[in-house]
């Protein structure tokens, strides 16, 4: 039986003590005598948060195909084991083998969105890791960073050794072998990131220079040394067909916040919506064949025993075999008495058959996201769908039984005037409206239209055309959400039109954190000193001690929020490429702000640049 | 057919709590391909009863569940691959047949069994001694809170049988549906006297069996009276 690293004292102590026991099944016990690199997968954040995403699965199920790695779990303890932790110097440990983090060759943190960056620093803390990466030895793992939010690393740069910038599945396998190669030669640390500065994809912080210009944007990023690259080049899988998937996902024991199987679909999306990170950053589209997605859906059902499937990509109905994938899942799961939970579709004749055939309709919603209230606001960023597009979307659902509706807006997208804003609830009353229209009162059973609407403040992304957008003031927010509120109280179906909306003051955090620069890392620090943790956590967010650590730091929120960036400001991100060029970008920019349309890439391709990788399935 | 399911728990898996034990064997159970029956409707369940909840941090030697079956013959067949989908710890013991009119596993629960053991040397010294002071005396109350008031309850009527072995403790007790007596409200009782309390993590339970009453209002095993199918040698 295995050893646990916490005492039946503080497991009998604790919430959810299943979080810290590991043993799942499908987990990967191997000796650790008989392997050469042991490698910790950490989500900084809850397990039952971090156990539902896929991409952990898929580099576990890679790391633990080779036979010289052994790749382990860890996730972020609760509050009140960190305490606990934090007071018997009880150091943090992996779930497989219970042993300590530092022991490890590796510790690879996921960065899925930029309310977790003090939870990083609770992980290296907790692990007795120095959290500056130049105070590192090799009695410490590598600790190297993954996922969206390493597209701008810079406000994290000095608590990493490394960055893989893109798909994980790539260039994984080489970094190990120079690992393994080095430290038989007894290699320094230095000399291992300088090396691994050549592989692809692959960013080590510490060999770059930063000059910074008097009004305190970038004069130059630039190596230190000369055979480390200017540029690091992000990297995909070239054939979604011919990589790694987990047919045996690790199963937790608590219920996970997505508790189904989840097969994904598609890489990138045909869309170009402007404020759309994900959109250019998992350029070119590339799509797993049907017969590959039938196969990985049986084995899936097979090994799990799950009850639920759903599918993952972008958007999902812009997958060119949907109608044959849905069928096939419809049949195989009614079957095997699997529930299908359906990702946002557009609503269409098929969509609606669809959702008829798997879900109640009394139950289930309508989804759209309109994103702006007006079609010129729309333009602006590029969203596709037009008013007669939601309406006659609405109007065929509600012919099918369909009476609630799903509206998501963002406020705060450039150009906005009030109109805009205004526009949210003439909206939602055209779509009352339409209801009322199309069944008469003897069809409506009782039953009353229920429309949600529901805002988030828009908050600019690196490599997407809004990236040189200002950003509101959270007064500016407050006001716009309040006016969205009376805009939808001047409407006339104002009783059927429920309003919510979210926090500014994590959106400004957000803001700062997506488009920051390293002089924000001092920032966190003190912020985690002061007790920050858990940001993304309404219930632990603590918006006063961030705000008193941007005073103490002397950094100015606003400089990275609200400030206008001029078409040719050095970014921090600049040195990624993502495939997608800055030159695009600027152009959709201009684009965005003379609000012309651009098309999707399935209608024609707009020379983003993400081409170059050749094997993109719309690319020229 | 119903299938009555035997099985064990040990070890770190004592930590995972008894809707998260349902979950996992919802799971398991579709993963073995056993035939069973799921309700109508858009989200089909499997119609899967259990016993008795164990606490989180108790192990068993024998747990039970309850499984309605779409097939009647060849379920032993289920028994080898059901013991694959177990995690470390876990071991399906034995496949019983229950007649169709068999009341549920948790609605037969009447009677569990208990040994503990204890880190605590006091309790170790005293035990034989409480286990004697128990058995001779007339009464001995225990109180509850609960939202309406301490409730008092005299834990002779809920102990049937109690006897201390090495330092262990080992008892059987109430536990239906209305008067499941805790392991921790006994210890209470046991040691009130000798000013010695615990936290839960002072000893260690492990719950030996779990009875239901036959004809003559004996207490029996789960499994006791019906056709075992298949079970672990």
């Amino acid at each position: 039986m295995r050893k646990l690293a916490l005492s039946d004292e503080i497991l009998m102590q604790i919430e959810k003590s299943a979080r810290y026991i590991g043993g799942e099944k499908n987990s990967v016990m191997k000796d650790k005598n008989l392997i050469d690199v042991r490698f910790v997968m950490c989500f900084p954040d809850l397990y039952e948060i971090g156990m539902s995403h896929l991409g952990i699965q898929i580099l576990y199920d890679m790391f633990n195909s080779f036979e010289d790695t052994w790749c382990e779990r860890v996730y972020s303890p609760g509050m009140d084991l960190h305490n606990i932790m934090k007071e018997q110097h009880i150091p943090l440990f992996a779930l497989e083998s219970q042993d300590p983090i530092r022991d490890f060759d590796f510790l690879g943190i996921t960065l899925q969105y930029e309310m977790c960056y003090t939870n990083i620093l609770q992980i290296l803390d907790l692990s007795n890791i120095p959290i500056h990466a130049n105070k590192r030895t090799w009695d410490d793992p590598i600790v190297i960073g993954g996922g969206p939010c390493a597209y701008n690393p810079e406000p994290i740069a000095e608590f990493f050794d490394l960055f893989y910038i893109g798909e994980g599945e790539t260039q994984y396998r080489a970094l190990l072998d120079l690992y393994k190669k080095d430290r038989a030669n007894n290699t320094s640390r230095e000399e291992f990131l300088l090396h691994a500065s050549s592989i692809p994809g692959i960013y080590v912080p510490s060999l770059y220079e930063v000059t910074y210009k008097e009004d305190g944007t970038i004069e130059s990023f630039s190596p230190k040394f000369e055979n480390v690259p200017a540029t690091v080049r992000k990297e995909i899988v070239p054939d979604l067909n011919d990589t790694y998937y987990p047919l045996k996902p690790v199963m937790p024991f608590i219920k996970a916040t997505q508790d189904r199987l989840v097969l994904e679909i598609m890489r990138g999306c045909i869309r170009g919506c402007r404020f759309c990170q994900a959109g250019q950053l998992y350029r070119p589209i590339r799509e797993r064949s049907l017969e590959t997605l039938k196969k990985y859906a049986r084995d899936l059902i097979r090994n799990t025993g799950h009850e639920e499937i759903c599918l993952s990509s972008l958007s999902s109905s812009d997958y060119t075999e949907l109608q044959e994938l849905l069928l096939f899942l419809i049949d195989e799961c009614d079957a095997k008495k699997i529930n299908i939970s359906l990702p946002s579709l557009r609503i269409d004749q098929f969509s609606l058959d669809v959702m008829n055939k798997v879900q109640d309709v009394k139950k289930s919603s309508l989804t759209f996201a309109p994103e702006a209230g007006t079609q010129r606001l729309r333009n602006v960023i590029n969203k596709g769908l037009t008013e007669e597009d939601i309406l006659n979307g609405a109007h065929l659902a509600f012919e099918g039984g369909w009476n609630k509706v799903k509206l998501y807006f963002m406020l705060g997208l450039p150009t906005e005037t009030i109109d805009d804003i205004k526009g949210i609830g003439k909206l939602c009353n055209e779509i009352a409206k339409e209801y009322f229209e199309t069944v008469p009162k003897e069809k409506r059973n009782g039953q009353k239209i229920q429309i949600t609407a529901s805002t988030s403040f828009f908050i600019p992304k690196p490599f997407t055309a809004l990236q040189w957008a200002p950003m509101n003031t959270e007064e500016e927010f407050r006001e716009k959400a309040y006016q969205t509120r009376l805009g939808i109280m001047e409407q006339l179906n104002q009783r059927s039109i429920k309003y919510n909306w979210h926090d500014t003051d994590v959106s400004v955090l957000e803001g700062i954190f997506a488009r920051g620069d390293r002089k924000i890392a001092a920032v966190i620090e003190d912020a985690y000193k002061k007790g920050c943790i858990f940001d993304a956590w309404n219930e632990t967010f603590q918006y006063d001690l961030w705000k008193q650590a941007f005073e103490d730091c002397n950094i100015s929120m606003a400089f990275y929020t609200t400030r206008h960036r001029a078409d040719d400001e050095v970014f921090p991100w600049d040195f990624i490429d993502i495939g997608v060029s800055k030159k695009f970008l600027l152009r959709e920019w201009h684009n965005a702000l003379a609000e012309k349309v651009s098309a999707n890439c399935r209608k024609q391709c707009q020379g983003c640049g993400a081409a170059g990788y050749g094997v993109g399935l719309y690319c020229p | 057919m119903k299938l009555r399911i035997r099985f064990s728990k040990f070890g770190p898996i004592k930590y995972v709590g008894h809707l998260d034990m349902m979950r996992f064997f919802q799971k398991a159970i579709k993963a073995s391909g056993i035939p069973v029956k799921y309700t109508e409707g858009f989200s089909p369940h499997q119609v899967l009863s259990f016993a008795a909840p164990l606490g989180v941090g108790t192990e068993s030697e024998s747990e039970y569940c309850d499984l309605e079956l779409t097939e009647s013959t060849g379920i032993e067949t289920y028994f080898e691959p059901l013991n694959r989908e177990m995690c470390d710890g876990l071991t399906i013991l034995g496949f019983y047949e229950l007649p169709e009119k068999a009341k549920n596993a948790m609605a037969s629960v009447q009677g569990a069994s208990y040994r503990i053991l204890f880190n605590d040397e006091k309790a170790i010294s005293l035990l034989t001694d409480s286990v004697n002071t128990f058995k001779s005396s007339d009464s001995v109350l225990s109180y509850k809170e609960t939202k309406t008031g301490t409730k008092e309850r005299n834990l002779k009527e809920a102990v049937y049988d109690i006897y201390a072995q090495d330092g262990e403790l080992y008892f059987t007790c109430d536990a239906s549906s209305g008067g499941n007596l805790k392991p921790a409200a006994l210890l209470e009782g046991l040691f009130k006297p000798y000013g010695l309390s615990f936290q839960p993590w002072d000893y260690h339970i492990i719950r030996t069996e779990v009875f239901a009453r036959n004809e003559k209002e004996e207490l029996v095993p789960l499994y006791d009276g019906f056709k075992e199918l298949v079970s672990r040698s």
